[in-house]
Parts: structure tokens; sequence; C-alpha cells
């Protein structure tokens, strides 16, 4: 299936979460936060400046930046 | 008044003053938590930040 | 203050609450310890260490300590990591907890429960509190509670903090006679266990206890590793060799065990929660679309600073008439009831306009808290972090420095401290260098008497305006030494951003008045102490020596040790504008911003300046001369005196917290070179680039 990065979602877009493209650190950090591999992902906004990205996982809200979005694979 | 009471209490008060830095100074060298006594008018507001 | 730990009989139970940030931690440690709370710091560390004593259901005497919220028991920070040794029982000054309370928001249940899942593998006798039950009931959400204790193997208790609900039921399941350690229900990949096991063995420490510290060793990055080495180089060894098998049969310890236990979460949660399908927007979504609407955010975040500022001014007008009326009263009554001396002086002179002019901005402050509180507790905090994150990373900082920095508009002492959650060590010093230049609250005495000097019988909105004016000054200086502290002496990279966005809530009133009353208290205290001991100190410089007979008053203060001072450094000032007077202005403050007034106040009562009883500081300071005749307080110089405040370092007691937070002297001394050149500089710049311009 195709993948998408998550920073290109369009608003209001839902994703599933299917691979990471980041340093160890970091993926591990989201991976707590609940963002793990086959977890639906909803990009709820982008700030009014653009960035950080808004998204809804696991049933709450979290912000993130696209450079981080930018590593997050999901397919629709 | 009794000039010279009037003199030994100022002085006295003076002395309360000063001591009353020395003391904090002091204190403050051995004491790193910022409880109420470090004077600034917030402590809660801040320590809901500790958030990730 | 080292505190030690309260003394451990044998029937002392040591309770520990940990929990996600916004789940209600504190709600529930405060409605658990009242008053009895200690805060202090951990022996040998600058970790914040908060406990308090509570009773039981059967009044056995408990203690409770509070653990930094966070979302996972991995290190990063110096913070979770004393929670950890304090939760695998190495702090020797802080007993391992016989039972934890593990706070869970009902409403996000699922990334709740992760922390939960670590704490349980720690094999302490767990309590699960539900939190928030209400917020998830209105959304529909239904939680089996049988089911979820069955599937956990640890008691839960629904509650509502906020609402003191639950809390009779969570006494009584901490205070249960037997708990048993919590049954390992989370299947751990059979590899990691393995390995696992085998470093348990070599580990110096009870069983129980082992085998969770071996789970959380595999699950170190290299740097953490790399700082265990020191003490512990043969365990590192053993730790890296697993995490190398492990990878080489394809399984990434650092991801795997994270992805276990959200599976295990999610089947539980699966069993467990019945939500009725994605239902619709919720409030809180549909407040964030204006809150966080490109146009409308703004111009709402804009709006509440405005009103807020409004307030401040109109609001507090009447309570700082019956301040200032009570203040002279009682001035007057000392007058006429004490013969003339220096004792009488010292009091009339010294005392009460010192502490009355510090005093008369309480209610200001007041308001400012009020509304600090509503925002922050209502959870809009995270929405400004939120959107004012692309400005922050601009300048190399992170998102969540803002709420430090947004905080130091209190005091900069607890923004200070709030930059303990800011992992990178130089986006923390940035932060903390540029903290004291978000206008703390400090300064609003001086702002006020300078715009009331300045624009006496101007609107509110005119008044508000320029506040807010300094306000943005301040911001404006901060985030530009940021970004030039991130591009020469801190460099490093941009930290990322993991901001939670906790639904709105209904800030609890009586929450917020609860603080307030208590920094109401903190701050009658400190104008109690130390402004009173200020004000007696300066009063003393401005009265001694005795001028020789015949002088008259000017010249009495003049030549006194304040006015020596004052005349010291009068030609650094005077390119700024001001006289010997307010020279002595100055220096007072430099120990504590507000304490300017009550110097001035107590500098032109001394001076007899002040003509009849009725006239404030504000109509003396308008109508104060030079020797020559020209006005001392033109309207430029009360701008450029506020400039000048805005960026100077005037606090004791931020430089002892900066010293505390950074271990040396070296950045709050820099702090204080930097901030007083720029202050010097920008009051110069705005002096004379104003004059330059025609005004006067």
């Amino acid at each position: 299936m195709p993948t998408h990065l998550l920073s290109a979602l369009k608003a209001g877009q839902k994703g599933k979460i299917a691979g990471f493209d980041l340093p160890m650190e970091h993926r591990t950090r989201l991976l707590e936060m609940g963002l793990t591999k086959g977890v639906v992902v909803e990009l709820v906004r982008f700030a009014p400046l653009g960035d950080p990205i808004e998204v809804k996982v696991r049933g709450y809200h979290l912000s993130l930046r696209k450079r981080e979005a930018s590593g997050i694979q999901v397919t629709l | 008044m009794n000039p010279l009471l009037d003199q030994l209490l100022v002085a006295f008060l003076i002395l309360c003053a000063i001591t009353f830095f020395v003391v904090r100074m002091l204190r403050k060298r051995g004491k790193p938590g910022c409880d109420a006594g470090c004077g600034c008018s917030a402590t809660k507001l801040g320590t809901a930040d500790k958030r990730r | 203050m080292t505190i030690a730990p309260p003394p451990v009989a044998e029937t002392t139970r040591n309770v520990a609450i940990a929990g996600n940030p916004n789940c209600g931690k504190s709600t529930i440690f405060n409605a658990l310890t009242g008053l009895r709370q200690k805060v202090g710091n951990y022996p040998g560390v600058t970790v914040e260490r908060k406990m308090g004593r509570f009773f039981g259901s059967h009044g056995e005497p408990m203690t409770l300590l509070d653990l930094p919220g966070s979302y996972s028991l991995q290190v990063r920070s110096p913070d979770e990591a004393v929670a950890r040794d304090v939760l695998l029982g190495r702090r020797a000054d802080t007993p391992r907890p016989d039972v934890v309370i593990a706070v869970v928001d009902a409403s996000s249940l699922e990334r709740s429960l992760y922390l939960v899942a670590q704490m349980l593998d720690l094999q302490i006798p767990t309590i699960v509190a539900l939190n928030m039950v209400d917020v998830a009931e209105r959304r529909g959400i239904i939680i089996n509670l049988p089911a979820l204790e069955e599937e956990l193997g640890v008691p839960v208790v629904p509650m509502v903090a906020t609402k003191s609900l639950g809390m009779v039921e969570l006494k009584q399941a901490v205070s249960r006679q037997l708990l048993a350690a919590p049954k390992r229900l989370l299947p751990i990949p059979e590899p990691i266990r393995a390995e696992a096991e085998s470093i348990a063995g070599e580990l110096k420490v009870s069983p129980e206890v082992a085998f969770a510290e071996a789970l959380l060793l595999l699950t170190l990055h290299d740097q953490a590793l790399g700082d265990l080495a020191e003490n512990n180089p043969a365990v590192v060894e053993s730790v890296l060799a697993a995490q190398a098998r492990l990878r080489a049969l394809e399984i990434e310890p650092l991801s795997a065990l994270v992805e276990a236990r959200y599976e295990w979460i999610h089947e539980v949660c699966s069993r467990v929660v019945h939500k009725p399908g994605e239902s619709g927007l919720t409030i809180s979504d549909r407040m964030d679309m204006i809150l966080t609407h490109r146009v409308w955010g703004w111009v709402s975040f804009l709006g509440a600073m405005t009103l807020m500022f409004v307030c401040i001014f109109t609001l507090a007008q009447i309570p700082m008439e019956w301040i200032d009326n009570g203040a002279k009263w009682l001035g007057q009554w000392v007058s006429t009831h004490m013969p003339e001396s220096d004792l009488r002086s010292l009091i009339v002179d010294g005392a009460i306009p010192g502490v009355g002019g510090v005093v008369i901005f309480l209610p200001q402050i007041l308001i400012l808290f009020f509304f600090l509180g509503i925002l922050e507790d209502s959870g809009y905090m995270a929405r400004a972090a939120f959107m004012m994150d692309r400005v922050m990373s601009s300048v190399g900082l992170h998102g969540k420095s803002f709420i430090p920095l947004l905080s130091s508009f209190a005091c900069a002492i607890p923004g200070i401290m709030a930059t303990r959650t800011v992992e990178n060590r130089n986006d923390r010093l940035a932060t903390i260098l540029v903290a004291p230049l978000m206008s703390c609250s400090a300064r609003l005495p001086v702002y006020a008497l300078m715009i009331a000097v300045l624009i006496p019988t101007a609107s509110s909105f005119a008044k508000s305006g320029i506040m807010l004016s300094m306000y943005l000054v301040g911001i404006v200086a901060a985030f530009t030494m940021a970004w030039f502290f991130k591009k020469t002496l801190l460099k490093s990279d941009t930290p990322m951003l993991l901001l939670e966005l906790p639904p709105y809530r209904r800030p609890s009133l009586r929450g917020i008045a609860t603080r307030m009353v208590e920094r109401a208290g903190i701050f009658l205290r400190r104008a109690g102490t130390v402004i009173l001991a200020l004000s007696i100190l300066l009063w003393a410089l401005a009265t001694y020596p005795k001028p020789p007979a015949g002088a008259t008053r000017a010249e009495a203060i003049s030549q006194s040790y304040a006015g020596r001072m004052g005349h010291f450094i009068e030609p650094a000032i005077r390119p700024l504008g001001y006289d010997w007077k307010i020279g002595i202005g100055l220096v007072g403050s430099f120990a504590a911003r507000e304490v300017f007034v009550g110097t001035m106040g107590i500098v032109y009562n001394i001076e007899g300046e002040v003509k009849d009883d009725t006239s404030s500081l504000r109509d003396t300071m308008r109508s104060e001369r030079h020797p020559d005749g020209s006005l001392v307080y033109t309207p430029l110089v009360c701008i450029s005196l506020m400039i000048f405040y805005v960026l100077a370092m005037q606090c004791i007691s931020t430089v002892a917290v900066v010293r505390r937070e950074t271990n040396s002297w070296r950045w709050p001394l820099f702090q204080i070179g930097y901030m007083t050149a720029l202050a010097w500089l920008g009051a110069f710049a705005v002096f004379h680039v104003g004059h330059w311009i025609g005004f006067q």
C-alpha cells in the first residue's frame, strides 16, 4: 500500500501508522506517546503559523512538529 | 521621648534589619528549595509547568 | 533545604503518587495532604521533592511523595532519573514506596495506561486512580471497572478529583492492611524476558526489584547508558551486549517493549472500554476551532491579554485607594501620637511609605494571577504554546519553553524552575537566561507608578496600552536574546516537540482562589519582612549621617550615605536622564524591583517634599524638579525608566535560583552583566532617540 508522510496529510485526514524514518530516540518518544505501528492517527489541524500540527491519536490530542511528522509513514 | 531611648530603639531596629538579611543569606546557601521564603509572589503557577 | 523524610515508624506507610501531566495528580495530592506539604530538594541534586502527610481511613499516618508527571518511566532528565531511583528504592534518603497511586485520565485511558504498565513491572503494590470519569461519561465512554481491575490485576478507584469524589474510596484502598504486589499480566516478548532475567542476576539489588530494573536498563538508549557506565561499567557492558543480541534477532529493545505494552493496553481497553463510535466534535474541539484558528486564534489570544491588563488597571483602583488611604491614615496617626524623633521618622518616613508603597499593588498582582490561573487551569496555556511554537523554534527554542516564559510574567523564579522539563541543556540555559526579561509581577508597581506619573488622567485603555507595550518590549527582548544566544553561545539542535493538548476544563475557581490567597500571603509576608527590613535600612542610609545644623532637608539627604551612593552612580545614569535620587531607587531595586516605589516614597518623604498628607507619591514625582528648575520626571524619563526596568536584572532571589539551577556562578553573573548592559543601552537609546525626535 502506498505510504504517505503524516505531515503531507490534509487537515481532517486519517491514516494508520506504517513505519518510521526517524532517529531512534525520537522514535521511542513517539512510541511512548502511543504512536505505534498500526494505530490510527488523525491530522486535526495545522497551527496558525503552519507548524506544529495537531493530531488525534488513541483518544487524545497531541502536537508535534512537521519535521517529526514527516518521519512518520501512514497508509490512508 | 527620651533621646537616648529613641536612638537605642532606632539602632536596634536597624540592627534587626541587617541581621535579617545576613541570616537570610546564610540560610539560602544551604537551602536549595524555593519555598515560601524566597519571597517571590508566585509558586504553584510554575510547578504546574513541570510537564513534558 | 534538604528535608529528612519523616521519621519512619513501623506503621507509617510511604505512598507515592504518579501519573501523566494534566491528569489531576496535583489535585489529588493537594486534596489528600492539604497544607501538610513540604517542598524541598532531594539531597545532592537540583530536583524538587514534594512530600506531604495524610491520614489513612483509620487515622494511621502516611506520607505522600509526589513524583513528577511524566508519560513514561524512561529517563531523559534528572527529574525522571530521581523518580526512577525512588521507585527502585535506590535512594537512601527516600524510602521505596509501599504503595503507588497511579493516576489515570479516564478520557485518554489508552495513553494513560502506558505509565501504569511500566509501573506494574516494578512490582510495587499499585492502586489505579481512574480520574476524570465525569469527562469520560460526558463523552459517552463507558468503562467496565471490575473488568479493568481484573485485566490490570490491581484495584481501580473511579474519581472526580476536582469534586472530591472518590477520595474516601482512594484512602480506603491505600489503607488496606494487605497490599499485594501486582501480578505480572503483561506479556513480555520471550527473548527480552530472557535477557532481562540474566541481567537481573547481575544486579546487586533485591530480586523483586532486579527484574524491573533490568527491563528499564534494556530500554535505555546509548547516551543514558553512557552516563551510567561510570559507576557500573560491568552492568552497562552486559546491557549493551544484550541489546546487540536482541537486535541480531531483529528485535529492537528500545521499541519492542513499548510496542508490546501498547498492544496489551489496546487489548485490555477493547475488552473493557465501550465507546459509542467516533462521536462528533466535543465542546473542546469546537472551542479549539476558534481558539487555534489562523485568524481568530490570534485575535482571542491578544484579546485575552488585553482584557487581563485592562482589568488589572480598572478593577484594582478601588482597593488600591483603600490601601493608600489606610497607609496615610496610619502615618498621620503615628505622627500625632509620637513626639518628633528619629524613631518616629523611621516609622513615618521609612517603614510606612516603604511597605505601603509595595503593598498597594497587591490588588493588581492578584488580578494578574487570577487570569494566569484561569488560562492555565482551563488548558489554554497548551494552546498558547502550540500557537507560539513556530516562533519559539525560529529562535531555536522549544514550544514548551513558552510556558515557563509565560509563567515568568508572574515571577521568573517558578518560570526558571519550570525549565527543568526542557531536556536539552542549551535550550534550558537559553530559556533561563531570558526568562527574567518577561516582565514579572514585581515590575508591575514600577510600571504602574511611572504610567501614573506619565499620564495620570488618561483613560484605563491608554494606561493598559502602555503597560502592554512594556510587556511586549520584554517579550521581544527575550526572544531576540534567545535567538542570539542560540546562535552563538548555546548552539544546539532544536528539540522535539511533543505537547499534549488536554481537553478544555472548567477552571476550578476554588483552586485558583486558594492559590491567590496563598500568593497574597507570600506577598504580604515578603512585604512585612524583606521589604520592611530594606525600608528600614534605606531610611537609615538616607538619614545618616546627620547633616550639620542649618542644612535644608534636600541637602541633608544629599549628603547621607544613600545620597552619596546615588551621587556616585549619577554619572553613569545621567545619560539616561536620571538624577541621583532615582539612583538611590535603582540601587535599592537591585535587591527587589518593587522596592523602587517604596524607596522613592521614602526619599521624597524624608525630604519633606510630600507637602500635604493627601498628596500621593505620583503627584510628588510629577512636580519634582532638578536644582535648575526643570522637571525630573518628564515623559521621556518615565519611559526610559520603565524600559530600564523591563530589561534590568534586579532580583537577588532570581540570581540565587539561577545559581542553583545551573550549579555555578558563571551563568547568573553573566545574566546580571548582559541584562544590566541591555537595560542601560535600552534606556539610553530611548532617552536620546526621544530627545532627537523632539520628544521631551
